[in-house]
């Protein structure tokens, strides 16, 4: 868990400057002011700039533009003009005085030698702060080398504009021979090229700083430009400042250095506007000139991950709340605060495939989720109907059937819990292609383990796990065909030793008598997430799906790239606006109909009528009636009878003697439910069993309420650690549900009356 | 539903007001609710369930 806090630290580049701005002497936040000159927000731009170079009116003039070659559209000759846009904030900015500050003086003096660019900078900041200021000249005027950069006309306008609210003294026509004569706290030599050092030399422990306590010296004396002498000028100011603050010469030296670098192929390049004037750009201009900067930062992963973008959290955010969710600070369970972003990961791998240092935060937040388990500090609502689910899936609803003559099947269908819930008769068409084309096969019912692992529940996770390998070890290690990707990926991670295929590319290999049912229409194939590892069944439904006569068109993002449908991590009872969200989101992606390869994929887009088929259904003939994309999603109920039915049709077939077991006898009365309860019940994820169990254990107990106006009879009980209410009433030879509610929270018996 | 009659039918009385103790993710609490002023049986209407009883559980699970 810790290492992932040490990979971020180490590794996360979210906080890297980009290009430009690491080559900016200033360290400019280039990315904000862009972003204030695309709104056209000139004075917060402004403000931002001269804060950053204190003489804004010669830096935009003097700077030779480091950011242009660092540019990403460098390469296509479409840098953003930055110099231009700091030209057109200054002449936009309603107002381009320094604010005028009313600070208490500080009792510190600070004497600055020179008064050429880098030792005003100094002046400037230091005087603004109010600290009391004396710059030593040895020429009778300010400026330094600015006289044989600019017009006069330019630099010294603007020299006095910033000083115009700061008392700072100027001792022009005083030339300095000894620092000994210089009474002051500290001391900036900034005497220029060639000026004179006093002696100093940058000792390197600091910026700016000599190896004398309270000297410091810096600007182009030190070898730099013009625009790093103001630049130096301002850092110096800060090293001071420390200096007299706390002792030490120590202020970290200039370092915007960055290990970002985007790749421009993925960001939007519009080249620059043709330029209408000579003179500075309009507004209208300087707001089209700044909305060409793509505002560089690495965001990968908030960018395409739905559950950061959503909770608007990068991933060393996201990290801290977690880990103080799984190991809060308090004993009280009151600081976790984390727990639903925690249950609200889709797990679809996307954000570690985008991350250019593949960070993986989604396995760190399926680590904290198993944390969470084993505290008890998860709720157990989030999972509870899934794994219930799955304990159906791997216990009635399991089965083996092996096919082969020998007893060693070749091939191991294994279709998924999912698959047979949503259209089981998918599963029988699909065996019986696996059985024409290679009879040695054999069928295996039951969960790969997902579910349990999506849960954090991990004890749970490796026994079904075991499970599967028992069954797989019993037929000799046949190859697994996998109809569902999730199930491939869940076992090559937790079984690598059991070889496996997608169906997809076994059907593709034969070449099928193709069914035409595609007839030329245009279609996406929707790329369930987990085949973001097996790029050789993305090409397998691809081509089945032109096979089948479909014309393909891409999605924004798929392949490598695939998104969830929302339903990875069973997410939707934790979080369900967020899963519906994450669902929408994939619709919106293509008014195409989708050819999905995933029974979730399928049933969630149709359960929010996004034109949607099984690619199974679309290659293989017969199946349900009706149109290819508008197939009905079954209900939670109707999943498990599905999978019930399934099993029956295999055992009928296969051993009819255990099917005969199947057939339980009908106890109780019949109880008699109307579509829109079982709709309801469906979107509580309540099961008729659980809805009949309580009713049947009323009439059993005796204990309910009667509703002495409509006769009807109202009870509870606990399924799983759910409470269900049911409201039915007693009919001839059946009863009749006439409402039915559940909640988590649980009464306890027992306890009211003391 | 709430202001039907309800009888339990063990007790064949009215229900009334009274303390109802709850459980959920290892916090205990209590609110009033109707009662079988005899053996107990609760009464939590839908009303109730979806209203504030949902709203409780939402915050308790985000705490």
């Amino acid at each position: 868990m810790n290492d992932f806090r040490a990979q971020l630290a180490e590794r996360c580049m979210q906080n890297d400057p980009p290009p430009c701005a690491s080559v900016c002497p200033f360290g400019l936040d280039i990315r904000a002011f862009a972003g204030h000159m695309k709104r056209g927000a000139f004075s917060a731009a402004f403000r931002l700039y001269r804060d950053a170079v204190a003489f804004p009116g010669i830096v935009s003039r003097l700077c030779d533009q480091p950011c242009g070659g660092a540019c990403v559209f460098s390469g296509r000759n479409g840098a953003i003009a930055l110099r231009d846009l700091e030209a057109a904030a200054i002449a936009h900015a309603p107002n381009i005085n320094p604010n005028r500050y009313s600070l208490p003086k500080r009792p510190k003096r600070i004497a600055v030698i020179g008064a050429g660019p880098s030792g005003l900078a100094c002046a400037l900041r230091l005087a603004s702060k109010k600290y009391e200021v004396v710059i030593f000249e040895q020429e009778e005027r300010m400026g330094g080398s600015l006289w044989s950069l600019l017009p006069e006309e330019v630099f010294m306008p603007e020299l006095e504009r910033q000083f115009m609210f700061e008392q700072a003294v100027f001792r022009f026509s005083s030339p300095v021979s000894s620092l000994a004569q210089i009474d002051a706290d500290a001391v900036y030599v900034a005497t220029g090229a060639q000026g004179d050092r006093f002696g100093l030399e940058l000792s390197g422990g600091g910026a700016c700083a000599s190896g004398a306590d309270g000297l410091f010296l810096g600007g182009e004396l030190t070898g730099g430009t013009v625009m790093e002498a103001i630049a130096d000028g301002l850092l110096a100011a800060k090293a001071i400042e420390r200096y007299l603050k706390i002792g030490s010469m120590n202020e970290p030296l200039r370092d915007w250095s960055t290990r970002f670098h985007p790749d421009p192929s993925l960001l939007p390049y519009t080249p620059p506007a043709p330029r209408t004037g000579e003179g500075v750009l309009t507004k209208e201009e300087a707001a089209a000139e700044a909305g060409r900067c793509q505002q560089c930062q690495c965001d990968a992963c908030v960018k395409y991950c739905d559950l950061m973008r959503s909770y608007r959290k990068y991933p060393k955010r996201v990290e801290e709340e977690v880990a103080t969710t799984i190991e809060p600070v308090s004993l009280s369970r009151k600081a976790r605060l984390a727990t639903r972003l925690i249950a609200t990961c889709n797990h679809c791998g996307l954000c570690k495939q985008v991350c250019p240092v593949s960070l993986d935060t989604g396995a760190y937040l399926l680590d904290s989720h198993r944390r969470m388990v084993e505290e008890k500090a998860m709720p157990w609502a989030y999972h509870e109907f899934w794994l219930r689910d799955m304990e159906f899936s791997t216990g009635d609803a399991s089965l083996v059937i092996n096919a082969a003559k020998g007893g060693r099947p070749k091939y191991l269908f294994f279709p998924g819990c999912r698959l047979g819930g949503s259209d089981p008769q998918l599963v029988l068409d699909g065996f019986q292609v696996l059985l024409e084309r290679e009879p040695e096969s054999a069928l295996f019912l039951s969960c790969c383990g997902a579910p349990a692992e999506w849960a954090g529940e991990e004890a749970l996770h490796q026994r079904t796990v075991q499970y599967f390998a028992q069954v797989w070890e019993s037929l000799s290690r046949p190859q697994v065909v996998f109809a569902c990707l999730n199930c491939r990926q869940e076992l090559a991670r937790h079984l690598p030793q059991a070889e496996g295929i997608s169906l997809y590319e076994l059907l593709d290999r034969w070449d099928l008598p193709a069914v035409q049912l595609g007839g030329g229409q245009a279609a996406a194939v929707f790329d369930p997430c987990p085949s973001r590892d097996f790029p050789e069944a993305r090409e397998a439904a691809r081509s089945l799906a032109r096979k089948a006569g479909f014309r393909l068109e891409p999605l924004p993002l798929e392949g490598e790239h695939a998104q969830c449908c929302g339903w990875g991590g069973q997410v939707e009872i934790a979080n369900p606006k967020y899963a519906e969200g994450v669902t929408q989101n994939r619709i919106e992606a293509s008014p195409l109909p989708y050819l999905v390869y995933c029974a979730n994929c399928r049933d969630v887009f149709r359960r929010r009528d996004k034109a949607a088929a099984h690619l199974l259904r679309a290659i293989l003939p017969g199946g349900e009636a009706g149109g290819l994309w508008d197939g009905s999603v079954p209900t939670a109920t109707q999943s498990r009878d599905n999978r019930r039915w399934l099993k029956h049709q295999l055992l009928l077939q296969y051993k009819p003697e255990e099917a005969r077991l199947m057939d339980t006898p009908q106890t109780g009365a019949p109880l008699l439910i109307a579509p829109e309860l079982l709709e309801k019940m469906n979107l509580s994820y309540l099961l008729r069993e659980d809805v009949e169990l309580v009713v049947e254990s009323c009439e059993r107990t005796g204990k309910y309420l009667v509703n002495e106006e409509t006769g009807t009879r109202l009870g509870h009980a606990m399924t799983g650690r759910l409470t269900v209410w049911a409201e039915y009433r007693n009919l001839e030879n059946c009863r009749e549900l006439v409402n039915v509610y559940a909640h988590r929270m649980q009464i306890m018996e027992g306890m009211g009356n003391v | 539903m709430s202001d039907r009659p309800l009888i339990c039918s063990t007790c064949r009385c009215p229900l009334e007001e009274k303390r109802v103790d709850f459980e959920y993710l290892g916090h205990t609490f209590f609110a009033d609710a109707p009662r079988c002023p005899v053996c107990g049986q609760v009464y939590l209407s839908e009303e109730l369930v979806k209203g504030r009883v949902a709203e409780v559980e939402m915050q308790l699970e985000d705490k």
